[in-house]
């Protein structure tokens, strides 16, 4: 009887975890139907394909499911990249210093998974440059580490506060239409970036 | 908020293992009082494989701990840490075994169902506390362990069923999901190969031993 019981509350719990899954997944279609049709509304008010499709629909915002905020910095040397640039690609939007010990530690996995992945997904890891003490620190931290993906400098710190920044390490995992899939608090391995990029869309 | 999320993480790993114990206990047919010395050992032996993955965890970022102690000690271990980690437990266990001259089994026979149970309200947890949906099949493979496990209550190979079964289930998700995951290690099919060698080994052994 007391087995019968237990596969009863496991069976139960399965079952709970199954309905929970199929109503989480047709949530995210519904999401998606949403973003389709509104996007093809705007298509056919403008006419213009192309520009509909660098501005996706959805709510700008920081939380998860937003379509993250455009912005524009300098890279360290000197070129002007925008994030939604990178629309179509799966985005890691890192937030970081080098007097920060969890954001230095990260850094070789960000390495290898841009070594491994090269284009299929962008690293992006904005420096806030302007608490560092100087910018020679940086430069010579990304030599040291041998580092060759995009760095971005947020020389007033106003991109990290809009993404609201306020621990370090901080990542935005960004899905090819420009919306939050995940953000994540403290460093992330090697292992939590492959799952997440597996995760995302 | 980074609180919030450690904290979330850290009642959802011990809710698990509250859940694993309690199986343990529920389904478990020995007397009270033994079955709370195995859940001591199996409490022991998790503290030990914490410990040991942190250990895992320097050891495998060795040159950048030696510079920059604070780096490795806030950054969360991977699956190396966790290999490294596992090895020293064994090593652990097994000295412990032969030094006490304690039979290996109790231990073994209380920490499978205790982590099949933990391991099934982990992922059952994922889903419905982290909404994360990729890994939904996990919840699958543990309720069939589980469900096997109380089946096969009776029956003297019952371990021995449900440890393959496990590590088939874990090659076929690897076959269609291309990951392995162990709460939140990422491992190599490789580890569950190995481990499916050395525990095939230990039955050999253990058949041996008992023959002669």
């Amino acid at each position: 009887m007391k087995k019968w019981i237990i596969i009863l509350i496991i069976l139960g719990l399965a079952g709970y975890a199954v309905f929970d899954f199929v109503s989480t997944k047709k949530e995210e279609e519904a999401k998606k139907d949403e973003m389709i049709t509104a996007t093809q509304t705007e298509m056919e008010v403008k006419g213009d394909k192309e520009e509909v499709e660098s501005a996706p629909k959805g709510e700008v915002g920081i939380e998860q499911g937003n379509i993250a905020p455009d912005f524009e910095l300098e890279t360290m040397d000197g070129e002007k990249v925008k994030l939604s640039d990178y629309r179509g690609q799966k985005v890691l939007l890192n937030f970081w210093a080098t007097w920060c010990p969890p954001c230095r530690s990260e850094m070789p996995d960000m390495q290898k998974v841009h070594d491994e992945f090269g284009e299929d997904v962008v690293i992006l890891a904005v420096n806030l440059t302007e608490t560092e003490s100087s910018l020679q620190t940086v430069t010579n931290f990304l030599q040291e580490l041998e580092i060759t993906f995009t760095i971005l400098q947020d020389v007033d710190t106003m991109i990290a506060t809009t993404y609201q920044a306020n621990a370090l390490p901080t990542s935005y995992l960004l899905n090819t239409d420009g919306s939050i899939h995940n953000i994540a608090i403290g460093p992330l391995n090697y292992d939590s970036m492959i799952k997440a990029f597996q995760e995302m869309y | 908020m980074v609180s919030t999320t450690v904290l979330r993480f850290l009642l959802v790993l011990v809710a698990s293992f509250l859940f694993g114990l309690l199986f343990y206990y529920v389904m478990d047919r020995e007397e009270k009082l033994n079955k709370k010395k195995r859940i001591d050992e199996v409490i022991s032996l998790t503290i030990h494989i914490i410990i040991c993955i942190w250990i895992g965890k320097i050891l495998a970022n060795f040159q950048l701990f030696m510079k920059d102690p604070l780096a490795i000690l806030s950054y969360p271990s991977d699956r190396r840490a966790l290999y490294i980690a596992l090895l020293l437990v064994s090593i652990y266990t097994v000295y412990e075994t032969f030094k006490k001259k304690r039979p290996f089994r109790p231990i073994w026979n209380t920490f499978i169902p205790v982590l099949l149970g933990t391991l099934f309200m982990y992922e059952l947890l994922q889903i419905i506390v982290e909404k994360n949906t990729y890994y939904f099949y996990y919840i699958i493979i543990y309720t069939i362990l589980l469900l096997l496990y109380i089946l096969l209550e009776r029956y003297p190979h019952q371990l021995h069923i449900v440890i393959y079964s496990w590590f088939s289930l874990q090659i076929i998700c690897w076959y269609y999901l291309g990951s392995i995951r162990l709460f939140h290690y990422m491992v190599s099919p490789i580890f569950i190969g190995l481990l499916c060698i050395i525990y095939s080994g230990y039955i050999v052994l253990e058949k041996k031993v008992s023959e002669g």
